[in-house]
């Protein structure tokens, strides 16, 4: 039985709170699991088959978000985890770099609770329904 | 060795004395110092050098014309040529011998000194008497003799007629001085050498001045690129700082939206007063970050060169803001003007700005007249707007500068900081005159293809 995962990979603690609360507030009742660098975010990553959806930072310490992105899309057990970078760039060049290193969808900050659930729709996740596991920040 | 023993041995037999002879050195020397200043063929030389020879032979004319001259007339002619080429030669000796800022002499062909000039005396440092008769070559650094520099001049000489060089030259003293040489090899009419006749110029001055300024450029270049990198690293500065002054601007934003959404209720009239204006707060910051961003990464590419016509951007121009203001009486009068060279969006950035600018500084009822063109070289964008007093000019360019509140006229004085860089990225100039109430004109230059 699968049990949907989301992991949230951000450093700013004013940022997983809005984000933690955009998933409330689109009812996704998935996981959360939170990731603060981008070496966390490869522990959590790494043989977890749970997670289906990353919602992930490019200005991260340690490991920033491209180079995760680039890990994950090298990965055969990571096939079909979808991707979503969630940033305060409007650089183009940002989006288009992260578009071609593989990610699936491109949003702005401050996440929009509306916006993220029409977006976890149209990527076709399962992480509307609720989890076995327990609802973690 | 006298002058008169060396001179003796290389007059020819031909020659019937040495004042003789003496009047072919220096018609030589004539030649070397014309060849010298006008750089001409070393044929020339030579055909100077025979002329006493061709006086001499024109008993045995050469032409059939020649023939018909009757004898008689024809020594007559020969003592007044004579006459007269000996007074042009003697007044030459003199120009030649007085000369002051050239070292001129000959060399037999061995390259023993043979005459000397007041030049040579002056900046060398020999008189004549010390240095007739002894080798060139003492005039030469050890070091240039040791590797033979002086017979391989000569042999250049030979070989090409003439040769020209510069290099370190020793004076009597000791002292070396910066010389500019020219060595010319000197026949006579059957083609024999005679010797070599040497111009020496002292270009020690030169050779310092041209050294200060070889180096005044490469310091100039050096403070250039210094001052480039310094730019650079401060536009690589603030487009991070920009970048990093977004992120917790957003988290403000995001979380007083989530007040406003989550507890509006329980705010009262006050406090959500407060809300938003800490919202207007954050998008006026966010408005200014955005700004600063296109700023700093306006110099961080590279130009995209192209011919561009500026008339026809500005008709563009004044069609995008005819429909963004259809409140506003706006009369764009655009001339047609030179294609200019440069980056076709950021050209677009500069018209585009101060048309918004002449637009938007104008009292709100009145029509505003918007003209572009070319006069003396210079692009110009005019209008009859409030303009502005010149004593607040220095200001005007400077980012986030602004001559007007927000009330008056909002915005974020970013566009002009804009404009002027990127006219200076063209290596063009902008500047302003300005009237209070009379109106604005903005000037700026940049490389037209014509």
């Amino acid at each position: 039985v699968s049990n949907p995962t989301i992991l949230l990979v951000e450093d700013a603690p004013a940022d997983i709170l809005l984000t933690q609360r955009a998933l409330k507030k689109s009812n996704i009742k998935a996981k959360l699991l939170v990731a603060t660098d981008g070496a966390e975010a490869q522990r959590l990553l790494d043989g977890n088959t749970e997670i289906s959806l990353v919602l992930l930072d490019l200005h991260l310490p340690k490991v920033d978000g491209l180079h995760i992105l680039e890990q994950v899309r090298a990965t055969e057990t990571h096939r079909s985890l979808r991707i979503v970078i969630v940033t305060s760039s409007e650089l183009i060049s940002d989006h288009s770099q992260a578009m071609q290193f593989g990610a699936d969808a491109y949003v702005p900050k401050p996440i929009d609770p509306t916006k993220l659930t029409k977006m976890i729709e149209e990527l076709g996740i399962d992480v509307l329904k609720p989890s076995l596991g327990t609802q973690d920040g | 060795v006298s002058l008169k023993s060396r001179s003796s041995n290389y007059a020819s037999k031909r020659y019937a004395g040495r004042s003789h002879y003496r009047l072919a050195v220096w018609s030589f020397a004539l030649g070397a110092l014309t060849q010298w200043l006008m750089t001409h063929v070393t044929s020339k030389v030579r055909n100077n050098g025979s002329t006493q020879t061709q006086i001499r032979s024109s008993q045995t004319p050469t032409s059939p014309q020649a023939k018909m001259i009757h004898p008689q007339k024809e020594v007559l002619q020969h003592q007044k040529t004579s006459a007269a080429l000996q007074q042009s030669n003697e007044l030459f000796e003199l120009l030649v011998t007085s000369v002051e800022d050239y070292a001129i002499f000959m060399l037999n062909p061995d390259g023993i000194v043979i005459s000397w000039n007041k030049g040579a005396e002056r900046i060398k440092g020999y008189k004549a008497e010390e240095i007739i008769g002894t080798s060139f070559t003492r005039f030469y650094t050890p070091e240039d003799v040791k590797i033979g520099v002086p017979l391989k001049a000569l042999a250049a000489a030979i070989q090409e007629g003439h040769f020209e060089g510069e290099g370190f030259r020793v004076r009597k003293d000791g002292s070396t001085f910066f010389a500019n040489v020219v060595i010319t090899a000197v026949y006579n009419a059957a083609g024999e050498l005679v010797g070599f006749a040497k111009v020496t110029r002292d270009a020690t001055q030169r050779r310092a001045a041209e050294q200060a300024l070889q180096n005044a450029k490469i310091e100039l270049e050096q403070r250039v690129q210094e001052r480039m990198n310094i730019i650079k690293e401060l536009e690589a500065f603030s487009y991070s700082v920009s970048h990093d002054l977004r992120a917790p601007l957003r988290q403000v934003q995001g979380l007083s939206q989530a007040i406003l959404e989550d507890y509006g209720d329980k705010l009262d009239e006050d406090g959500t007063n407060y809300i938003t204006h800490l919202q207007t707060a954050c998008s006026g910051m966010e408005t200014l970050i955005s700004e600063l961003l296109k700023l700093s990464q306006l110099t961080m590419g590279s130009l995209d060169q192209q011919e561009i016509n500026l008339s026809g951007l500005a008709r563009e121009i004044a069609f995008e803001l005819k429909a963004l203001h259809p409140d506003r009486d706006l009369d764009f009068r655009i001339h047609n003007t030179a294609p200019v060279v440069g980056d076709r969006a950021l050209l677009r950035v500069v018209l585009y700005n101060l048309f918004e600018n002449s637009a938007k500084f104008t009292a709100p009822e009145s029509k505003i007249i918007i003209e572009f063109g070319q006069r003396e070289g210079s692009f110009y964008v005019q209008d009859n707007g409030v303009g502005f007093d010149m004593q607040y000019v220095s200001r005007l360019f400077g980012p986030f500068q602004r001559l007007h509140t927000q009330s008056e006229f909002p915005g974020t004085g970013v566009g002009l900081a804009t404009v002027q860089r990127i006219i200076r990225q063209h290596n063009g100039r902008i500047w302003v005159e300005s009237e209070l109430e009379r109106g604005t004109t903005f000037y700026f230059t940049l490389e037209t293809t014509s």
